[in-house]
Order: C-alpha cells, then sequence, then structure tokens
C-alpha cells in the first residue's frame, strides 16, 4: 500500500513534534523551512518508521527534507526497508 | 568456602561538580541555534569543566570526600572499589588502583575499572553488588568518572554544547537505603559506530543514530524491567533516566506515557556527565522520603543500555 501524504500527516499529528495542523505543511517545501528543527525531524522518521514498521538508513534519512520526499522514498524503497519479511 | 548473603544496597552518595563553567549561551551564534532550542531541546545552559590540574581520579577522591562529609563509611572498612570509566587519564594502572593507593584503603581490598559510557552507572550497581555479594564483602565503593571535556570538538555542533565533567562515589553496604531488584541489560553493537572516538580520539556521535536508539529501546526496556519486578509505572516515585539531552528525557517520559512531574531532569548548569549523570541525581532524591520506588534507566556508548529498579528495604512489593 502506497505511503500518501495524509499518512505522513496523522504520523505528523501523533509525534507531538508541533502545534501547528499537521495538514497545513506544504508538502514540498522542506519542513526545517516550515518550523521544524533537526530534533524534530528525526523525531518524526522514528515515528514513521515506528508506525509503518521499517527503518530508514542513516545515508538515506540525510536527504529526506519535505514530506513529499518522505512518501516518495518510502513508496520506492519500502520491501528494501520494512521489517516484514 | 562462606557466602554471606546479607543485604546490601545503595547507602550513600558523594559528589563532586568541578566548579568551572563553560557558557553555552555564548556560542549560539558559532552553531547558528536559537536561544529556544538550547532551553528546550538540549538543556544545557553552562558545562562544567575540569580545570587543567584537575584529572578522573583528582575527581573520584572529591567525591569520595563528600560521601565521607554526608557520613560515609570508614575507610578502614572498605573491600572493593570499581570505578566506571571511558577516560580515566592515564590508561596504565587501573583507576580504581590509584584510587586506591591514594586513599589508603587496606591491602584486603578488590578494585577493578568498568569500561562504559552512560549505561556505566546502572552496569556497575549490579557488578558491584553481585560481586560483594559472591564473595561475602560488607563495604564497597563505586565511582563514576568521564571527563568527555578532554576528547570533545569544540568545533563539533552534536557535541560541544552537550558533555559536562563530574564524578560520584556510591557506597554500597549493609544498612541500605535502596536495594536493587532484578536488573535489565542489552546492546546493539552493530550501531557502535555511531558514538565513538575511533577517527581522531575525539568524540563523534551520529545524533539521529543515538535518538533512534534511545527511543526504541529504552521504553521497551523500562516496560520489561518493571514486568520482570513485578511493579507498574503507576508504583514508581521517580524515573531517573540518563540526561542524555532535555530532548530525550522528554521524549522518553513522552513515549512512556509518564507524569513529567515523575520524571528527572537535572543537567542545566552542568551538562550530560556520561555515567554520573544518574548518580547526581540519585543522590538527592535519595534523601526525600517520599520517593520510595525509582527507576534507573542509562544507556549510550555500545550502543548499550541498562536499568535497575530501586526500593526502600521498607516498603513492600
Amino acid at each position: 500500500m502506497l505511503v500518501t501524504l495524509e499518512t505522513l500527516h496523522t504520523i505528523l499529528g501523533k509525534a507531538e513534534i508541533t502545534e501547528k495542523d499537521p495538514a497545513s505543511f506544504d508538502p514540498d517545501v522542506p519542513l526545517r523551512e516550515q518550523g521544524l528543527d533537526s530534533l524534530d525531524m528525526a523525531t518524526l522518521v522514528f515515528f514513521v518508521e515506528t508506525e509503518l514498521d521499517l527503518s530508514i538508513p542513516h545515508q538515506q534519512y540525510k536527504l529526506l527534507t519535505s514530506l513529499s520526499e518522505i512518501a516518495a522514498a518510502i513508496n520506492t524503497n519500502r520491501q528494501e526497508w520494512s521489517h516484514k519479511p | 568456602m562462606t557466602l554471606q548473603s546479607g543485604i546490601i544496597g545503595v547507602q550513600g552518595i558523594g559528589v563532586h561538580i568541578p566548579p568551572g563553567r563553560a557558557s553555552n549561551s555564548d556560542r549560539l551564534t558559532d552553531f547558528g541555534i536559537e536561544a529556544a532550542f538550547l532551553d528546550n531541546k538540549i538543556g544545557v545552559q553552562k558545562r562544567a569543566i575540569m580545570g587543567d590540574e584537575e584529572t578522573a581520579v583528582g575527581m573520584c577522591l572529591k567525591a569520595a570526600a563528600d560521601l565521607v562529609e554526608r557520613g560515609g563509611p570508614s575507610l578502614d572498612s572498605v573491600e572493593c572499589v570499581v570505578v566506571v570509566t571511558q577516560n580515566p587519564g592515564i590508561q596504565i594502572p587501573h583507576l580504581s588502583a590509584q584510587l586506591h593507593g591514594t586513599l589508603g584503603l587496606r591491602s584486603e581490598c578488590a578494585c577493578f575499572d568498568v569500561s562504559l559510557g552512560c549505561s556505566g552507572y546502572v552496569y556497575g550497581l549490579a557488578a558491584i553488588q553481585a560481586f560483594m555479594q559472591q564473595n561475602g564483602l560488607r563495604h564497597g565503593l563505586l565511582f563514576t568518572a568521564d571527563p568527555y571535556s578532554s576528547i570533545i570538538d569544540l568545533a563539533d555542533k552534536n557535541t560541544a554544547l552537550l558533555f559536562g565533567d563530574a564524578a560520584t562515589c556510591t557506597w554500597i553496604g549493609p544498612d541500605p537505603v535502596f536495594t536493587t531488584g532484578k536488573f535489565t541489560f542489552g546492546t546493539m553493537g552493530v550501531e557502535h559506530a555511531a558514538l565513538t572516538c575511533a577517527r581522531n580520539g575525539r568524540l563523534f556521535m551520529n545524533g539521529r543514530a543515538i535518538f533512534n536508539f534511545a527511543a526504541k529501546q529504552v521504553p521497551s526496556d523500562i516496560t520489561r524491567l518493571l514486568s520482570m519486578n513485578g511493579a507498574a509505572i503507576g508504583d514508581i516515585d521517580e524515573f531517573i533516566f540518563h540526561q542524555g539531552s532535555k530532548y530525550i528525557v522528554d521524549t522518553l517520559a513522552k513515549l512512556l506515557q509518564l507524569d513529567r512531574t515523575r520524571v528527572a531532569f537535572d543537567m542545566t548548569d552542568y551538562g550530560n556527565t556520561v555515567s554520573s549523570s544518574i548518580p547526581l541525581i540519585l543522590a538527592k532524591s535519595m534523601t526525600r522520603p517520599e520517593n520510595r520506588r525509582l527507576v534507573l534507566s542509562g544507556f549510550g556508548a555500545g550502543l548499550s543500555w541498562a536499568s535497575a529498579l530501586l526500593t526502600r528495604p521498607n516498603v513492600c512489593s
């Protein structure tokens, strides 16, 4: 199943790292430019990994700056990153 | 061989935090960091820095002197000394032997060091108590001293604002304030390079890897610890996590859904003191009678973690 922006908005809400409405984040603008800091980003990706049961490699993590990039990277690599057989 | 199985536990703690301080607010511009990030995420305003003439052994001696001042054991009675450190100053001999000599302890005294970082105090508690109980020893000293100021790259944004120097000395004795239940331990060696001095003798930390490690391992370890000891979160009066940063302490409280008032935070004035962070807080916590059951959890280099449940001896399980 493809990861959608709605899925990431839901996870963003669960992570409790922003007081903004998760749906108000522009998916194509780097999250760091929308008020998140480096620790917020680490937390968001931690929640993404936990909720979707996968591990995003450290090298790939550095390239993920926006919600669109996170969704696209997961949809491309999900089988490789997934914990499920 | 006669074994003595009498109860021993944490009977007192002496501490030493060097008076020297380095201000983090002076470095905000260097790293492009806002004051709010320093306050709310890092949580360290000043880092304790030992003086040019100070050493790990010197800090330990001051922590021992503090313990004696607080009514600690007669040094003549000490039969075991364990030091947790990865920065002893000199490699040979072991720091515990240097302390043994300087403190003038009896010759019938076991001394050994434990090479662990931020999980080291909890490991050390388990090791010294098991060693003492197995060998019928009544009085021991567990030291922590890991002066990271000697290995920090002050230009490294990931580590330069976090770590401070300190030492502690925990008296393990037969009339304890706290006894320990079953411990939990873990290691994720596949990620050992995430926190290392292997590259140039200076500390390297992959912040995201360390955050992920702590957020994944510690909450499940606390759950396992409580289950093993027949306790529930609601039974615990205070959670003392290793003070890696304010953000990691806050995150662990959030993930475990803990009442924030029961989660200790104390590093603002001196920083992340590695294996000393837990006993620095425990020294204060044990003076409050309302703190009857405590959970300690240390996590860091290795990557390694350990947790313990501490209970006042008069508290029924």
